[in-house]
């Protein structure tokens, strides 16, 4: 339950962060970081995939509803929720995932960034493809994608330092 | 039935997906420009009152550039005050004229607001401001700031509104036209730089040169004749060879935009009526 409760504190915090600090940093206009992805991207590996995937909605839905993105960014982390399990599995087995958090102390430090890696550019794909569904600028696109994806893995490789550390106190 | 059921306990999670996926793709899809459900427009009471506390933070990181604005505003009002009561002297004693320019001075009021919330960054922005229909904001109101023209009220609560600014492709197109040659065409954005934005179907015929200025129309309500909304900066000959495509430098700064107002047209409801029955 604490546990819960904790990862709860994360999704609020994340997406306070990326409304009100995050959203008014854009590097030569353009490049944002989605620091938010963080709280879908540690949420335990034990919850069960509805769960997940319902948590992943509601961190979409409430980033969508405080900056006037309807259904933009709810449908990039359904997809990310349901290919986690997944992903998550290509690198590690089911005996190894227990009922640990999933983070780079719990996974080793490559496995955790391939899974982050992987994860993190299919969100940014989707949700930049939704973005300019009907306004295609491929070329941008093609600049977009990976530099925001690079952006936003930077952001989370910090936290994550925080984080370890953090575990590793208590 | 139990077939059914049983199907449906097996696939749950599948079905949980798609279920979930429908609604976030029926949310993206159903945003009309204008009736965007209240759920979301940032104008519900939840997020003014969370925007509100960060405006009252962020508020003060622009404060210099704002007093700087303001101040020049306030020195070309001052300049107009002394233009217009020279040329209202010139006219005292032959009133006819005078008193008949008067009467349509109040055609168009402005109510002062403040940006509390701002997008800019996307393909799609929008701007939150503290005021609403108990200020008299509409919907399809113009809103514009000492600079320039900033966009189009979509959305209205109680006490907060939220604005389409120039910078969102698709959704609004402003008339504008050359001040010189009167020239009109429409105003689009192309979704990559906030500086610059493209002034599309102005005829071939029409002899445009480096820095003329670009203001709005006056063709719909939104706008009164002559906002400033930029200068040229660079042209070229569209597609088909049918118009010219301008490459306007936005005179309005998207960042950091603070002190807005939002244009009241009298008779708005008029004008829209007879339209709308020319129309039918």
């Amino acid at each position: 339950m604490i546990r819960f409760i904790n990862h709860l504190i994360w999704f609020v915090g994340l997406v306070a962060l990326q409304v009100f600090v995050l959203d008014n940093i854009h590097f030569l206009g353009i490049f944002m970081p989605l620091i938010y992805v963080y709280a879908l991207l540690r949420w335990p590996s034990d919850m069960s995939p509805k769960m997940t995937l319902i948590f992943g909605f509601l961190l979409g839905l409430s980033v969508d509803m405080l900056s006037n993105t309807p259904g933009m960014h709810a449908t990039a982390t359904t997809l990310m929720a349901a290919l986690r399990y997944p992903v998550l599995r290509l690198f590690v087995s089911k005996e190894d995932l227990g009922s640990k958090d999933v983070g780079e102390r719990s996974l080793g430090m490559g496995t955790f960034w391939k899974y982050a890696f992987i994860l993190v550019f299919i969100h940014h794909i989707t949700l930049f493809l939704v973005e300019s569904f009907s306004f295609v600028n491929w070329l941008l696109l093609l600049v977009k994608i990976p530099s925001c994806s690079m952006l936003t893995l930077l952001f989370i490789f910090a936290l994550e330092r925080l984080n370890s550390k953090e575990d590793a106190k208590s | 039935m139990q077939n059914i059921l049983r199907f449906i306990a097996k696939y749950s999670t599948v079905l949980l997906f798609i279920l979930l996926q429908s609604c976030a793709l029926y949310l993206l899809f159903n945003d009309n420009s204008y009736q965007q459900s209240a759920f979301f427009s940032s104008s519900n009471k939840l997020n003014g009152m969370l925007f509100s506390a960060e405006e009252a933070v962020t508020g003060y990181f622009h404060l210099r550039e704002n007093n700087d604005a303001l101040m020049k505003e306030n020195n070309e009002l001052q300049l107009k005050i002394s233009r217009l009561e020279s040329a209202l002297l010139q006219y005292t004693d032959t009133s006819g004229i005078a008193l008949t320019r008067m009467k349509e001075a109040d055609e168009f009021s402005l109510i002062p607001g403040q940006v509390i919330h701002s997008n800019i960054s996307r393909l799609r922005n929008y701007l939150t401001l503290n005021i609403g229909k108990k200020d008299g904001v509409m919907p399809e109101m113009g809103v514009a700031n000492a600079q320039g023209i900033v966009g189009v009220v979509s959305n209205v609560s109680d006490h907060y509104s939220v604005v389409i600014p120039v910078l969102n492709p698709q959704i609004v197109r402003f008339s504008c036209k050359l001040k010189r040659m009167n020239a009109s065409g429409s105003l689009v954005w192309d979704g990559t730089d906030r500086r610059y934005a493209y002034l599309e179907e102005i005829p071939p015929y029409v002899s445009v040169s480096k820095g003329d200025t670009v203001v709005t129309s006056g063709f719909s309500a939104i706008f009164p004749e002559g906002i400033m909304v930029g200068t040229v900066d660079e042209y070229e000959i569209g597609e088909d060879a049918n118009y010219l495509k301008l490459k306007v430098r936005l005179s309005t700064r998207f960042d950091g935009l603070s002190n807005v107002r939002v244009i009241r047209y009298k008779h708005r409801q008029e004008l829209k009526q007879v339209e709308e029955e020319a129309a039918q």
